[in-house]
């Protein structure tokens, strides 16, 4: 059995599973920008509308700092460079070391707002599936001349539909160097080196294969589309999320 | 009964220069049930991707109901399902019922008839109650059915299998071989290579066996079962007995 990893496309009925791709889509664009520029209250507001969201969609929001094993590190880094870096007034000073409370503020500002651009994604990714997803892609770059839309559409569903296998050749591979006594070899970039060289192969093998697969199924970029429509309950968000990002801007 | 697939002095020359098939002569009759076994580079995967066109001949031709394959591979395509060894890599949906939906979306036939031909299949393969699940959280067994599923919401004549029972447990080669031998009682035309006679050859009414490139015996398969092992291939374990080779879902 396949590891499960958040995100991915969960099955469900909830509001989010519910709403057209194309409103999603928009909204994850738009509520992300809008995190840029949102203050405090902006946030707070925001992140307890997401994590209801993602409540009701039955996604378990503890697991993502797990399945993001390097990103609550990512952040602590820039938390401490920002408070550290930032002048104002010294909370305590040890040595060079002096973190200011302006530098504290602005750190915690900016990993929040990150934080929550990964869960807004999350809320994205769990409701809608890939095909629904390249449904929407293509829709927006339909609008733009010249920009192969079928083709860039359906390269971004493969990426994602693809993305648990790889993470799970990643895991087969790192178990089969480890049970050759790996972790011997005290050198990062010849471990780096080692892993690097197989997965490439089988990522490189497994698309090869698709190719074929995909081949003889008579694919084309022609081809019928899922029916998307959108009705009164995303018309009702886009003002609901659109006054969001406005209040977010002004509180 | 007529000939559904006609191959005549068909070879293959890989762009290295090797020769992966050398003159090849078969037809195969409409509805026959045909077990193609060879040791591994033997050149029976490179046979079967000539069938639609995944491969153009170096010389000779193939003829898929009469019409050769170059002449229409879309065509060619449609007619021959093909189910791979590697399920992993040909499934390409989020869900069971996208995965299946994807070959009739390439056809681009009417939404109302994609679904409805995949409901068909999902019933017929045992997996509706799967229908929303994502693929790679399935079973092996029944990612290969969701594989099969994927070619015959097509509605292909002749349905060819390369391996479809490795790394599959014993309940998913027999989930597998059931739906194969009932596929095959529906009228389907089956080709299907294989190391492992033993699960399938009670089933096929002919063995081809290739060596080379090249076919080097093609008959009744209890005809060839002593000539087996010259071959690379495994006599079946009843035949080493000197008994009948049995049917694995009896």
């Amino acid at each position: 059995m396949a590891r499960v990893t958040v995100f991915s496309y969960k099955k469900g009925d909830s509001l989010l599973h519910r709403l057209d791709p194309r409103f999603k889509l928009f909204y994850m664009v738009a509520l992300s920008m809008g995190t840029m520029s949102s203050g405090f209250s902006g946030l707070i507001l925001t992140t307890l509308i997401i994590l209801a969201a993602l409540f009701a969609a039955r996604v378990n929001v503890l697991s993502v700092p797990k399945e993001l094993k390097l990103f609550p590190y990512f952040l602590l880094f820039i938390f401490i460079t920002r408070s550290l870096t930032t002048p104002g007034e010294a909370i305590f000073s040890v040595s060079v070391f002096a973190p200011t409370r302006e530098g504290l503020l602005l750190g915690l500002h900016f990993c929040w707002r990150l934080a929550l651009v990964v869960l807004i994604s999350l809320g994205f990714i769990v409701s809608t599936t890939s095909n629904q997803i390249k449904a929407a892609v293509e829709f927006y770059f339909s609008k733009i001349p010249g920009v192969p839309e079928k083709r860039i559409s359906t390269m971004l569903s493969l990426l994602i539909r693809f993305i648990p296998i790889i993470m799970s050749q990643l895991q087969e591979t790192i178990d089969a160097q480890n049970a050759r006594c790996v972790e011997q070899r005290k050198n990062p970039v010849y471990r780096l080196v080692k892993l690097s060289i197989p997965l490439l192969y089988r990522i490189f093998l497994n698309g090869d294969q698709l190719a074929i697969a995909m081949t003889s199924r008579c694919y084309s970029e022609d081809r019928t589309g899922p029916l998307l429509t959108s009705c009164r309950l995303d018309w009702l968000s886009l003002v609901l999320i659109t006054s969001l990002i406005i209040l977010m801007q002004i509180i | 009964m007529v000939n559904i697939i006609e191959i005549d002095h068909l070879s293959h020359r890989f762009s290295d220069g090797s020769l992966g098939l050398s003159d090849i002569h078969l037809n195969i009759r409409k509805g026959s049930f045909v077990v193609l076994a060879g040791s591994n580079g033997s050149g029976k995967t490179t046979l079967l991707r000539h069938l639609n066109g995944l491969l153009l001949p170096s010389t000779g031709e193939v003829r898929i109901e009469g019409t050769p394959v170059l002449d229409d591979i879309s065509g060619a395509r449609q007619k021959v399902g093909m189910v791979f060894q590697d399920t992993d890599s040909q499934i390409v949906g989020e869900t069971v019922f996208e995965d299946i939906a994807f070959g009739p979306e390439n056809l681009q036939l009417a939404r109302e008839e994609i679904n409805r031909r995949v409901v068909e299949v999902l019933e017929l393969l045992g997996l509706s109650a799967r229908a929303e699940d994502r693929p790679h959280l399935l079973s092996g067994g029944q990612k290969r059915r969701l594989t099969i599923a994927g070619i015959l919401v097509m509605q292909p004549a002749i349905l060819v299998f390369d391996e479809p029972f490795s790394n599959l447990d014993y309940p998913g080669i027999i989930s597998v071989l059931r739906h194969i031998v009932g596929l095959h009682k529906q009228g389907h035309t089956i080709l299907l290579t294989t190391h492992d006679l033993e699960k399938v050859i009670a089933h096929a009414d002919r063995l081809l066996i290739m060596e080379g490139g090249k076919i080097v015996r093609d008959d009744r398969p209890q005809k060839l079962f002593h000539d087996l092992e010259a071959f690379g291939v495994r006599q079946p374990c009843g035949s080493r007995m000197g008994g009948e080779v049995g049917s694995w879902l009896e």
